[in-house]
Parts: structure tokens; C-alpha cells; sequence
């Protein structure tokens, strides 16, 4: 898995596109549509590949139901997998192409170069190729390992929810311990993780995290969401230059929703006793917290009422929600949440004044086993001045060709069940002033033009 | 003492839901709904909120509504608008369809030899279309189950008095009828209730007794019933308004249909007047959605009991 992966870093031909007051960059990729010529062997071209992208889950005792750790493995899966990868279902990031901003951090996403590779490899008749050539060693990292180990080291902070049993099989569970953070000073959070231990992954359908800090009565008071979780999310990132802050002395209010039984091709239709959720934090240096600029926050922003959500039995739904600030704001990440009927999710910001829409990101193929939070690299995350209106958009399918539905017939209420559903997303923003803005607007107009002289010379 | 007919309940037609909202975010001022409907004329939508795995073998299937108007309450005659299929099956379900989303107001069980049967429940309102739901057990996403939530939580137990089966759950025990009721006479109506939840008396959510609510409606009958507080009753407090939900009216106090036992415990009493003759089925629901791992949402935990009620000219 390419952790910090950014989608086409290495990509040739990048063509940016000026946007209604420069507020939003959009990068549209130009695809090599390369079809190779040579041979493709798997020693010479897809174990690379393979090994670098599709191993994390598919190895012994990984989420994937098969392990693609050797030739022999792989073999017998072939016409499978280039027809999952052909269609971007594997590896699962749901993410439309070209619409929208394409430079996210943790992106799954293959390079059609490597996609190319794949089909023509499966065309070939998934060949071995030379024995002399040893493919790169896997380098499978541990379960339990957390997922940005490797570019920020373990983490500061790791806080555990108290144990509970997950019965095999049952209603839906809302697990609402509280862990004290035991934390003496403010900071600055740089990264987050909230991992389900062992086989939980499968029955942990959310996890979020409230943070509270004491009132002086010896209660406690709100004071943010800490971060949230939904099955197969990553992890969140906070840039640089805002903080995210973690108060001293605080304690976190866990919501740990649970689906006994389990969802995905990991359910392991057993109980599964003392599960744990832990929450994993990576800290910004002591004296961050005087330098950062700006404050980030993680919030709900809601499609409409989910009270009044009814998806009829055979039917289609599709919410919106219109969302706007008294400041300029930067999106750092988007994040759809919805259950089993919904199927697809969109971000878009309305101008007033000029009365024109731009899409921001589009997920098509939107599954509820994989909660993606899409972190928009810093330098083209959308910039949304004062009055703009964010429009999400979330669409929902109850009939029997949803391959995730558990029954087309019912009505579809909101709820907070598993098989109900919810309607909503989550988005990190930076909320910057007017001065911040235009700082960063103006870094946005230099860089494009840099960019633009680039692809002249 | 009885129970109601352990029986149980596709749609032919779309039903569009436009739901929006506009929200100014940050301090998360005021949001404007866009929705748009109309307060009367809506359909009511029949609900199947799951099954649970008897260990008999036998099937329970849970079903609520949702009656999408504002302002009418909707009552629907049993019959060929509102029935159940397989036929043997029907006489559970509600006539008398109050607004806003109830759940889980009656059960039907489906026996060992039956268990992989759908029960359909058919509404049709006015001049809607007709829809209709299954309830059956063929999905594990809708698989229910009576044990005690993370924190404890479990149905209340809820009787009528001292002889009585003690109530457990969605499937509840019936009453009635006793003497006849005479027109504009008010009746006392009395439950009792406890929350037999297990909880960690470290966790200072749990230092004070969780509330039980009873909430006193009609289930079948000709017309509505007029509850008032009985004397006996402590005043609920009335909702914070600053806990306003955007873009929605402020939270109606309590009305005198519900009684907030705040020991956990006691008895739910009020008197009830009723305008027209006939035979009237009551559905006093008890719950501790007051629990912080218990809500209507979740699905857990409350009980029901049905009284019925011979009434006179």
C-alpha cells in the first residue's frame, strides 16, 4: 500500500484550469492510454505492482478473502482481477476520474499506466515470464501496524475504548464509553488514526470520538469532534500551518456503533470478545500550537433532515445539503456517510455572485464497506470565499440491482442502524480570514503560472 | 390476560423525497429547509423495523409507521386498506396513525414451522397509492434481539397489576376490556413500569435513576381519545430551546399523553376521555430512551401494552 500516495505525482501532462476567482484549481489528467507491446510477465511487470498495491489486503490474515503473495496465488484470480482492476473497483478507492480535484493524499488509486499493464498482462494469458527475475520482496507490515507508521513513526498518543463483546449475530450496538486523554498540554494534532483491533475491522461499522474538557463543577463540557471513523477509512491528515487542536486535560466521548456479525468479506460470523477500538494520535511539535495560523475542525454537515429520509421499496432517493460561511474556509478533506442503499456522493461549490457551479469531487461507486475520507493535497484544496455555498450531494439505490441492498422490498427510513440510513458527510475545514485568503489565493495564481509557463517551454 | 394476534405484515408506487437543507456553517446559524410538504394529503408509510430469533424457533417481526403529515392525524379502518397477508395474520395492526414516525407499535410472530414466511402489511391512505412492506426474517441487517445494550440498556418490564405477566419488549400483553365506558366519562388509565438495566454505578451517567417515559395513544378505534394529566403525574420539564434542531420548529412541551417516571420506576397513570362509542384498543409504550446507548433510532428499548376498552353511549 503506497501510504502518502499522491495520484499522478509523476504524471507528464498536467493542465491547470483558472476557476471563477481563481478560488479553486482543478487538475485534469491527460491518461497515457499506453497499451505495452512487450510482453508482460508477472516477474517482470505485475508482481510490482501487485506487491505494492493489493498485498496489504491480500495476504494471510488480511481483510481480502484471498492472498495475492505469489504467482501461484495470483494465477487462478487473473481474469478477476483485471476485470476489477479494468473497472477501477480494486483497488477499492471510489473516486471518479477527472472531475474534479485529483490530488488526494492516501489515494488508492492505480495509474492507468499500471492498470494498462495488468489488462495486457491478463490478455497475454497472465504468463510468469523468466524465472531469473526475482520480483521486489513483499514487504507486508504487521496487522495491527498503524498506517502512517512509516512516514510519522508510532504514534504520541494511543487511546483505547473499553472492551465489549460483539455478539455473533443481532440488532446493532452503540458502544458509548468515555478515555481519559491524559494530555497536560494543548496541542496540535498532524494525524489521526481510529483502528478496530484484530477481527473487529468487520464489525466496527463507525467509531466517532467527541472530545470534552472539564467546566471548573466537575463535569465536562463539549468542546469538538476529535475525528470520526467509518469502515476501511485511512486515517485524517492535517496540514501544515493549521492546527487541529487537542486540549490538556480533556476526555473523549467514544460513539462506537457496531454491527454483530460483521459486513464485507471479512465478517466472521462469530463472537468476538474484548473488542477494542483505539485512537491513534500523531502530535506537531511542542510550540506548534503558537505558530499555526488558522484552526481546523472536523464537522457533520448534514443533507437535509434524516428524520425525513424515506427510500421507497424499488426506488431511488437523492439528498442535498447547501452549506455556507461567514468567512473564507479551505476544504482539506471529503468524506460521504451513508449505509448500504447509498450508492454515490458529490461535492460541488455555488457562487452567488457569478452564479456558477464547480465540481469539487465526485465518488460514483460509493460502497459503505469502504468510508474514504478524500484529503485534497494542501496546494489545490478547494479555497471557498466568504458566501459560497458548498452543495453535497448523496444518492441512494433500494433496488435488488444494488449489490449491497439486504432487501429491495422494505421501505428505507432514516435511522441509525445499519440497514437504515443516514445522510450527511464529513468535512475537515481550515477557516481562514480575508488576509489568510488572499495569501493563499495569490500562492494558487503564482503556481498556476508557473505551471502554465512550464507546459509552454 | 392475552396477547395481541402473534401474527405479523413492495410498494407499487415511487414516492419522491426532496430533502434539502441550507445551512450557514461554522457557527451553524440558522438553517433553512427547503422541503417542501404539504401539512395534509400525505400517505402513511408501513415499516418493518426488523425480526427477532426466538428461541422457540418461532419469528417476531417488529413493524412501526410513519405517517408523513403534519397536521392530520390518519385512521384507516381495518380492511381492505389496511390488512395483513397471509390473512390469519391481520387484526394487529394499528388503525388510528398519529404524526411524525412511531416505531415498533406492534409485533407479529411467524411459528418454527413458518419462520421463512413474509407477513405483508398493505396501507393504503385516501388518495394515495397503496404501499405495502414484508416483514420476514430473510436479512441479518434487520435481525433484532432483546439483550442488554453496551451500557446496560434492556426493555423496561411493564404490567397492569400484581396478577399480570410482567411485559417485555415490542411484543407486549393486552388488558381488557373491563367495565364499559360511558361516552365523555373519563377513565383512569395505570401501568406499571420498571427498568431492570444493569448499569456501572462508577459511570457518572448513571449516578441519578434513568427516567422511564409512558406514552398513552390509541391503537385502534373510531376516533381519538383525549388524554389529560393525572394528579399524580409530575410535570416533565419542558424541552430546552436551545436545543433546537436547525430549520425546525422549537420541541413541543410533553403532552399530556406522556408520563415521565423519573425514579425508573413506578406508575404511569391518566385519565382518558373518549367522544364516540365503540371498541377502542390504547398502546401505552414504555421506554428509557433517556439511556445514552437506548433510542427510538437504535431500536432499543422499550415495551409495549395494549388495554382494551369497551366504550358506550
Amino acid at each position: 500500500m503506497k501510504l502518502f500516495h499522491s495520484r499522478n505525482s509523476s504524471m507528464p501532462t498536467t493542465v491547470a484550469v483558472s476557476t471563477t476567482a481563481a478560488a479553486l484549481i482543478f487538475s485534469v489528467q491527460v491518461q497515457a492510454q499506453s497499451i505495452p507491446e512487450e510482453e508482460i510477465t508477472y516477474n517482470s511487470h505485475v508482481a510490482a505492482i501487485i506487491n505494492e498495491n493489493c498485498v496489504v489486503c491480500h495476504r494471510a490474515g488480511g481483510i481480502a478473502p484471498m492472498t495475492f503473495t505469489s504467482y501461484e496465488a495470483v494465477r487462478p484470480w487473473a481474469p478477476i482481477i483485471g476485470y476489477r482492476v479494468g473497472r477501477r473497483e480494486m483497488p477499492p478507492y471510489a473516486y471518479d476520474q477527472d472531475i474534479g480535484v485529483q490530488h488526494l493524499i492516501g489515494d488508492w488509486r492505480l495509474e492507468q499506466q499500471d492498470i494498462d499493464t495488468v489488462l495486457a498482462w491478463v490478455e497475454q494469458g497472465a504468463p510468469l515470464g523468466n524465472t531469473d527475475i526475482i520480483p521486489p520482496a513483499v514487504e507486508i507490515p504487521s496487522l495491527d501496524e498503524w498506517n502512517f507508521t512509516e512516514a510519522l513513526g508510532s504514534p504520541d498518543l494511543v487511546l483505547g475504548s473499553q472492551p465489549i463483546d460483539i455478539p455473533a449475530a443481532g440488532n446493532d450496538m452503540w458502544h458509548r464509553p468515555y478515555t481519559m486523554t491524559g494530555l497536560n498540554d494543548d496541542r496540535c494534532i498532524r494525524a489521526m488514526q481510529v483502528k478496530p483491533k484484530g477481527a473487529s475491522k468487520a464489525v466496527v461499522h463507525h467509531a466517532n470520538s467527541t472530545l470534552e474538557i472539564p467546566n471548573g463543577d466537575g463535569s465536562y463540557e463539549r468542546f469538538s469532534q476529535l475525528t470520526e471513523y467509518a469502515m476501511g477509512k485511512w486515517g485524517e491528515m492535517m496540514p501544515e500551518g493549521v492546527c487541529r487542536k487537542l486540549p490538556a486535560n480533556g476526555r473523549i466521548a467514544w460513539d462506537i456503533h457496531m454491527y454483530p456479525g460483521g459486513l464485507g468479506a471479512m465478517a466472521p460470523g462469530e463472537m468476538i470478545e474484548d473488542n477494542v477500538v483505539e485512537l491513534g494520535i500523531w502530535f506537531y511539535d511542542k510550540g506548534y500550537e503558537n505558530e499555526a495560523r488558522f484552526d481546523q475542525d472536523l464537522r457533520l454537515y448534514k443533507l437535509g433532515e434524516q428524520d425525513n429520509l424515506i427510500i421507497p421499496p424499488h426506488g431511488y432517493e437523492m439528498t442535498q445539503g447547501f452549506h455556507s460561511f461567514d468567512h473564507p474556509v479551505r476544504v482539506d478533506s471529503f468524506q460521504p456517510h451513508g449505509h448500504l442503499r447509498m450508492n454515490a456522493a458529490s461535492l460541488e461549490i455555488y457562487y452567488p455572485e457569478t452564479g456558477l457551479i464547480e465540481s469539487v469531487s465526485q465518488v460514483s461507486k460509493w460502497s459503505a464497506t469502504w468510508h474514504h475520507n478524500h484529503i485534497y493535497e494542501p496546494n489545490v484544496a478547494p479555497l471557498v470565499p466568504t458566501g459560497a455555498v458548498l452543495v453535497i450531494k448523496q444518492w441512494y439505490d433500494n433496488t435488488a440491482e444494488n449489490p449491497n441492498n439486504p432487501d429491495p422490498d422494505v421501505f428505507v427510513m432514516g435511522g441509525s442502524r445499519t440497514a437504515d440510513e443516514m445522510t450527511h458527510a464529513w468535512l475537515a475545514m481550515t477557516h481562514l480570514d480575508e488576509e489568510g485568503y488572499q495569501e493563499l489565493l495569490a500562492e494558487r495564481l503564482e503556481q498556476q503560472s508557473e505551471t502554465v509557463a512550464s507546459t509552454l517551454k | 390476560m392475552e396477547r395481541l394476534p402473534r401474527l405479523a405484515a413492495n410498494m407499487g408506487a415511487t414516492f419522491l423525497l426532496v430533502a434539502a437543507s441550507v445551512g450557514l456553517a461554522q457557527q451553524p446559524q440558522a438553517q433553512r429547509a427547503l422541503t417542501i410538504y404539504p401539512p395534509t394529503g400525505l400517505p402513511v408509510i408501513p415499516v418493518m423495523e426488523g425480526w427477532y430469533d426466538n428461541e422457540d424457533g418461532s419469528v417476531t417481526v417488529s413493524f412501526g409507521y410513519h405517517n408523513r403529515n403534519r397536521e392530520s392525524v390518519l385512521i384507516v379502518p381495518l380492511g381492505e386498506n389496511n390488512r395483513i397477508e397471509p390473512a390469519e395474520f391481520d387484526g394487529a395492526q394499528p388503525n388510528y396513525f398519529d404524526v411524525g414516525r412511531h416505531t415498533g407499535v406492534f409485533t407479529i410472530t411467524l411459528p418454527q414451522d413458518r419462520r421463512d414466511e413474509s407477513v405483508w402489511w398493505h396501507i393504503k391512505t385516501g388518495e394515495n397509492d397503496l404501499y405495502k412492506v414484508p416483514g420476514r426474517s430473510a436479512s441479518e441487517a434487520y435481525q433484532l434481539d432483546r439483550r442488554p445494550r453496551p451500557q446496560g440498556s434492556v426493555s423496561p418490564l411493564v404490567w397492569f397489576d400484581e396478577e399480570s405477566e410482567r411485559s417485555f419488549g415490542p411484543d407486549g400483553i393486552v388488558t381488557g376490556p373491563g367495565k364499559a365506558v360511558e361516552v365523555g366519562t373519563k377513565v383512569t388509565l395505570a401501568v406499571h413500569a420498571m427498568d431492570p438495566s444493569i448499569r456501572d454505578p462508577n459511570d457518572p451517567r448513571f449516578q441519578e435513576p434513568i427516567a422511564l417515559r409512558a406514552n398513552f395513544a390509541v391503537h385502534q378505534g373510531p376516533m381519538a381519545a383525549e388524554f389529560v394529566r393525572h394528579e399524580t403525574t409530575q410535570l416533565p420539564e419542558p424541552p430546552d430551546p436551545s436545543k433546537a434542531r436547525p430549520g425546525r420548529p422549537p420541541p413541543k412541551p410533553p403532552g399530556h399523553e406522556e408520563v415521565h417516571l423519573l425514579a425508573g420506576e413506578g406508575t404511569a397513570q391518566v385519565y382518558a376521555t373518549f367522544t364516540q362509542p365503540g371498541q377502542y384498543l390504547l398502546r401505552i409504550q414504555v421506554d428509557n430512551w433517556a439511556a445514552p446507548e437506548s433510542s427510538e433510532a437504535d431500536q432499543c428499548c422499550w415495551t409495549n401494552v395494549y388495554q382494551r376498552i369497551n366504550v358506550v353511549p
